[in-house]
């Protein structure tokens, strides 16, 4: 078992096997190895260490990714923006959630994990128009009319749709 | 990022918001930058490629030319890369303004399938095969491309795509009407006229579909896949599924991939495996009847074909090749080699076994090069004893044979590689006897490499 405790001072005990699914926690117990001692999660806080926690659970086993996955990734052209199903009820969450869960996922460094946040962001902006994408993120035009052009500009071969 | 406000798209780690793009479509990605300055420099002033690099991945192959030993070597700038495909995708779709941005679309176009060709020898799949059927479904391309007149502009471009796209009008099964299947078959004797019009098999177009200055004759290219794939299509049973790959397959067509035999490291063309043939010829009677004289209006109208007891006869057969040196060739001689391309892609020269049904064998031998324009042309030589040659090929004279080659009957063959070099296409050209006199026999043939265990599944149909 291993302790973690988080932002706001909540301990977790899980299974060393749940919580190698984040890279960074299994560096970690690598290099220190196994201890009593809680290891501190500042940037995570315990509601969302909740979710994390409940989806290494339910991918535990599974094999990960290897450490150059992400280099190759453009050479084995296996990019989908398909989620899971479980994954896709899992990340049925609020956008501030989502959110949190994606910046864990970043410094945790848990790749699916991070994907299936990333793809759940995309998808939300397929499809929309520039006003609807700043309704959603909550995004203030701050364009002045020279910059308009300019953007109009760079952005003519993607035009007449 | 507790206890502080929640977090926004823009209070994310400036990697972390382009990982979150590179899932979207570059449209989407294109409509996000212009929702407020962050945006537009996130995307557009980005400190590194990942973003563009990414998108490119995950919608095209990789460029060919990237890889290409005789391309300059350039910076790739992977969002001029992608933003170029993806603009023909608009002109396709909407009819491109200008003559000028059509050529440029269509020759976008040609970049596109031959790199899928190559994505394909490498990986066994493509996405700009998946790109492509899109285009071809849900474009007014194909109805345009074959709507237009032999005389409008570019008819070579023109000719080029629809070869390389191999009548993939068929593929539609809605289509499969009456209707198309007439218009389909006027294509073909239209095409059969020109395959079999023996003043377009000549020196100076070096037996083949070339022009006298060596350029590929698309044109000529095109009526050889119109006359072959027709014919297949009539084949009883399997055998009219038997046939070469075209863009629009079934959607998980399995390639023969390149990949799955490991190739000697110089052979850029694929040359060593199997490979099956189609060869597709008529009566001599009919072909001098057809050239020469007036019987159907002729000389050499299309409406010749159209006699229901007219015939034309296509064999399917196995061929192997393997690499051999340059000196061990026995009846070629390699051309002058003219281009800086043969230098990093030498003439590979191969000899090999040609079988056909009835245990019909033949030896094979050639060489295949890359021309200046950098598609590969093949010869080929097939060579067959006296005996066994009645039963596979029309009835010829054998005057005017050398002494040393008396005994044996010699045909052969001029194409070129369609979709690119190893395309899963293969080669279209034309077969003649090696001495070419006046009243040789002629006729179209396909050259597509499978799997070394495809099943062997010979035929000949008359």
């Amino acid at each position: 078992m291993v302790n973690l405790t988080t932002s706001d001072d909540v301990e977790f005990k899980v299974d060393r096997e749940v919580v190698e699914r984040s890279v960074l926690i299994k560096n970690m117990l690598e290099d220190v190895g196994e201890s009593e001692q809680a290891i501190p999660l500042p940037n995570v806080s315990s509601s969302v260490m909740k979710k994390v926690l409940e989806y290494c659970e339910h991918h535990r086993g599974e094999p990960l990714p290897s450490a150059d996955a992400d280099q190759s990734q453009d050479e084995t052209r296996k990019r989908t923006t398909d989620i899971s199903e479980w994954d896709q009820k899992f990340i049925t969450v609020d956008q501030e959630m989502l959110f949190e869960i994606i910046l864990a996922a970043n410094y945790l460094d848990i790749k699916s994990l991070l994907d299936v946040g990333c793809k759940t962001v995309a998808n939300m902006i397929k499809g929309k128009t520039p006003e609807e994408i700043r309704k959603l993120f909550n995004i203030v035009n701050d364009f002045t009319p020279e910059e308009e052009a300019q953007i109009k500009k760079e952005n003519e071969w993607a035009e007449d749709r | 990022m507790t206890g502080l406000s929640p977090p926004t798209i823009f209070s994310f780690p400036v990697e972390l918001t382009q990982h979150i793009l590179s899932y979207c479509h570059p449209w989407d990605v294109a409509v996000f930058s212009r929702t407020c300055r962050a945006a537009f420099v996130l995307v557009y002033q980005p400190v590194d490629q990942y973003l563009w690099r990414q998108l490119h991945a995950t919608h095209f192959d990789r460029p060919r030319w990237i890889s290409d030993p005789f391309a300059k070597k350039e910076k790739i700038i992977w969002r001029d890369e992608l933003t170029n495909r993806l603009k023909i995708e608009i002109s396709l779709f909407h009819g491109p303004p200008t003559l000028m941005e059509q050529k440029h679309a269509f020759d976008m176009l040609i970049t596109i399938i031959e790199d899928s060709s190559w994505a394909i020898s490498q990986t066994g799949s493509s996405l700009n095969v998946a790109w492509l059927r899109t285009i071809l479904n849900d474009s007014l391309l194909l109805t345009n491309l074959y709507s237009i007149p032999d005389s409008e502009d570019y008819p070579l471009l023109y000719a080029r795509i629809r070869a390389y796209l191999a009548l993939t009008v068929e593929y539609d099964s809605s289509k499969r009407d009456k209707r198309t299947l007439e218009l389909l078959l006027g294509r073909r004797d239209k095409s059969r006229a020109y395959v079999y019009d023996l003043r377009n098999c000549k020196a100076e177009n070096k037996w083949g579909p070339f022009m006298s200055d060596g350029g590929v004759n698309w044109v000529h290219v095109e009526h050889i896949i119109n006359v072959v794939s027709l014919n297949i299509r009539e084949l009883p049973g399997s055998w009219a599924l038997t046939k070469p790959p075209s863009c629009l397959g079934p959607l998980n067509a399995s390639f023969p991939t390149h990949a799955t035999r490991p190739t000697a490291a110089d052979d850029w063309a694929g040359v060593e495996g199997t490979w099956r043939r189609y060869v597709c010829f008529m009566d001599y009677r009919d072909l001098f009847a057809f050239n020469f004289t007036d019987l159907a209006d002729g000389p050499r109208h299309p409406k010749f074909f159209k006699d229901p007891r007219f015939r034309e006869a296509t064999r399917l057969i196995e061929v192997k090749l393997q690499l051999i040196p340059f000196g061990k060739l026995r009846f070629h001689r390699l051309p002058e080699l003219t281009s800086s391309k043969n230098v990093q892609c030498p003439p590979l020269c191969f000899t090999g076994s040609s079988k056909a049904v009835n245990g019909n064998e033949a030896a094979v031998e050639g060489f295949v090069m890359i021309g200046k324009d950098g598609i590969a042309r093949w010869q080929l030589t097939s060579i067959y004893d006296g005996h066994a040659q009645w039963r596979l090929v029309v009835i010829f004279l054998l005057v005017a044979l050398p002494n040393s080659l008396k005994n044996m009957v010699v045909y052969s063959s001029c194409g070129v590689q369609i979709g690119g070099v190893k395309s899963p296409m293969g080669v279209v050209g034309i077969w003649t006897t090696t001495h070419h006199d006046q009243d040789d026999p002629v006729g179209p043939f396909w050259l597509w490499k499978v799997d070394d265990n495809s099943p062997t599944h010979l035929m000949e149909f008359t």
